[in-house]
């Protein structure tokens, strides 16, 4: 079975927001979907919308195992449905039986770039999944959905699925995966001019409240400390 | 000139860096160090299904390879969170797999490399006696005597390195008394920690907990032919490279240490209050935390530097020396300001300061004195030999 995962290199920031100085990693959602994407698929393609530094997201998913990966070069923000319009194109070539994504990325928390790909590849998608299984053609997911409920859904392939955190533990890239991946096939493509509907205007920290006391100490002096405040709220 | 990581060696530190931080977070370093004369078992086969143990074995004797600063950045990520406990990784890797690697015949890396590879072998050494550790060969009274088929080995050593758990004591004998300069005649043994005549006893010690520092007792230990490490009589000159990886390593586990103090320092003074505000506001505090950063990119440059000569195969004993003193002096420094810091708190057992403290002590004596390498740097910038 060939599946496709996508895949977003996402830079952690720190109250100064300094994006030259941000560590950047593979989103981890992606990680989860790209670790799925492995135990099911015969064949896997990394893909990719970023610049330089999506590079790294690509080698990290090829030193985890993936056969070959596709990074499409765009510098400067892109909204949802831009990404999916740039990857589309990709996942109509490659044809696979799978796509899979991540259900949100850790910078931005939209969770609509795989909603958003499925409706331009025409098809079948199931959000936020945390269990899949794959059989005649035919995949069975499980989600969790409001109240603590579980879903469990069957939805022939090929369909695009995006995966919660918690459908699986990603395996660690090797040093020897690692070398192995700066050989794999990575195909790099230009991407085509595009406008993203919406623009972040800007990026703040929000004021500091009132009222928060961080507790430190030892494990008794804490819970001690939780113990005095929760008789002196309830008591007053 | 580069002062930054390869793409192959940021992604592989950066996967290290997730590995401990799940696998290894600092609170089981605490509660595996808590346990004196208990060897974390379980911490050594972690590495192996990490593929660690395997780190600058050739692929071909079924190791991940990598070399020198592969070995530094996964020393130094282990050592942010697991301070002296990563020697139950780094023991075997410069003791065995370097060792081996560097010295053994093709049927000792065959025989040996795959098995280190896979876990299945853990290292000790025995370099140190009773009577001297800095001179080494002054103190030397461990005898191998030439036997039918191998050799037969007494004397003692101390500060075996988890040696009542090891396979294998890389263990340096004299096996040549009739010699021109005491540097001649000595021999590297791969001795069976578990033969006939191998008795073994932990010793106590301030840090360094867990991973068991041991006197060794040989009374006729037999060691075959097939386990001497190079030529014999000529161990002396093979040694250098060895103690040259040995000290960045040991310079590469105090930037770890650096970073661990670093990170606890800097998360304690935004979080505690005083006098109406974060600590971390307070100028002698900054100053203190800027002493840090300081420190740990100064020791960061020197052992990178050291472990790029050795890679190109240059000559880099003085770097590797200069490094070793620098970073080990840094770490303890900066864990000494980092219990000055958190205070009451990095005097407790229940935070890390005091452990970065206990473990990077040992780096300013061993495996060299910072006053031996000083001698032996203060040498190779042309003055008389002090010692």
């Amino acid at each position: 079975m060939k599946v496709l995962v996508t895949v977003k290199q996402v830079a952690t920031l720190d109250d100064r927001l300094d994006v030259e100085r941000a560590e950047w990693d593979l989103n981890s959602w992606d990680a989860h979907a790209a670790e799925a994407a492995l135990e099911l698929g015969d064949e896997v393609v990394a893909v990719t919308v970023g610049g330089e530094q999506a590079r790294e997201a690509l080698l990290t998913v090829l030193a985890m195992g993936a056969d070959r990966a596709v990074h499409i070069t765009h510098d400067g923000p892109l909204d949802p449905l831009a990404t999916a319009r740039l990857l589309a194109p990709v996942v109509q070539r490659e044809a696979p039986d799978l796509v899979l994504c991540g259900a949100h990325s850790a910078d931005a928390l939209n969770g609509a770039t795989g909603v958003a790909l499925a409706a331009l590849a025409g098809l079948p998608r199931m959000a936020a999944v945390k269990a899949i299984e794959v059989a005649d053609g035919a995949a069975t997911v499980v989600r969790e959905v409001e109240g603590g409920l579980v879903e469990r859904l069957r939805v022939k392939l090929p369909a695009l699925f995006t995966v919660q955190a918690n459908i699986n533990e990603p395996r660690y890239a090797t040093l020897r995966g690692i070398r192995k991946a700066a050989s794999k096939p990575l195909e790099v493509i230009a991407a085509e001019d595009i406008r993203p509907g919406a623009h972040v205007v800007a990026t703040t920290v929000p004021p500091k409240g009132e009222g928060a006391e961080m507790l430190t100490g030892s494990a008794g002096e804490v819970a001690a400390r939780i113990a005095t405040i929760i008789k002196s709220k309830v008591a007053g | 000139m580069d002062f930054e990581l390869s793409e192959e060696l940021r992604l592989f530190q950066r996967q290290v860096r997730k590995w401990v931080d799940k696998e290894t977070p600092k609170d089981y370093a605490r509660e595996l160090e808590r346990h004196e004369h208990d060897y974390p078992f379980e911490l050594w086969d972690k590495f192996t299904e990490a593929g660690y143990h395997g780190l600058t074995v050739p692929e071909e004797y079924g190791g991940e390879g990598g070399d020198v600063l592969t070995q530094m950045v996964l020393a130094r990520e282990l050592c942010r969170s697991l301070g002296g406990l990563s020697w139950v990784w780094g023991l075997t890797s410069f003791a065995g797999s370097k060792s081996v690697g560097l010295y053994g015949t093709d049927e000792q890396k065959e025989r040996l490399l795959p098995r280190i590879a896979n876990g299945e072998l853990r290292f000790s050494i025995g370099f140190t006696e009773p009577d001297g550790g800095t001179d080494v060969l002054g103190a030397l009274k461990t005898r191998g005597e030439k036997v039918d088929g191998g050799w037969r080995i007494s004397g003692t050593k101390v500060w075996c390195s988890s040696a009542h758990v090891a396979d294998y004591i890389l263990l340096l004998a004299r096996t040549d008394d009739d010699v021109a300069k005491r540097h001649q005649g000595v021999s590297l043994f791969l001795l069976d920690a578990k033969a006939e005549g191998v008795e073994i006893t932990e010793l106590r010690k301030l840090g360094m907990r867990a991973i068991g520092s041991c006197q060794v007792n040989l009374r006729d230990v037999f060691v075959p032919d097939a386990d001497v490490l190079g030529e014999p009589g000529k161990a002396w000159y093979m040694l250098l490279p060895t103690l040259n990886n040995e000290r960045m390593m040991v310079g590469a586990f105090c930037c770890g240490i650096l970073d661990g103090v670093l990170e606890d320092a800097l998360e304690y003074v935004k979080q505690r209050r005083a006098f109406g505000r974060a600590i971390g506001e307070f100028q002698t505090i900054q100053g203190y935390i800027t002493e840090i950063a300081l420190m740990r990119d100064q020791a960061e440059l020197m052992v990178y530097r050291a472990a790029n000569l050795l890679n190109a195969g240059k000559p880099c004993h003085l770097e590797a020396s200069m490094a070793k003193v620098v970073a080990s002096e840094y770490a303890v420094k900066a864990a000494d300001l980092g219990i000055s810091i958190l205070g009451g708190m990095g005097y407790s057992a229940d935070t890390d300061m005091q452990r970065y403290w206990r473990d990077a002590r040992l780096w300013k004596i061993g495996p060299i004195t910072n006053e031996m390498a000083r001698n032996a740097i203060a040498e190779q910038l042309g003055l008389p030999r002090s010692f």
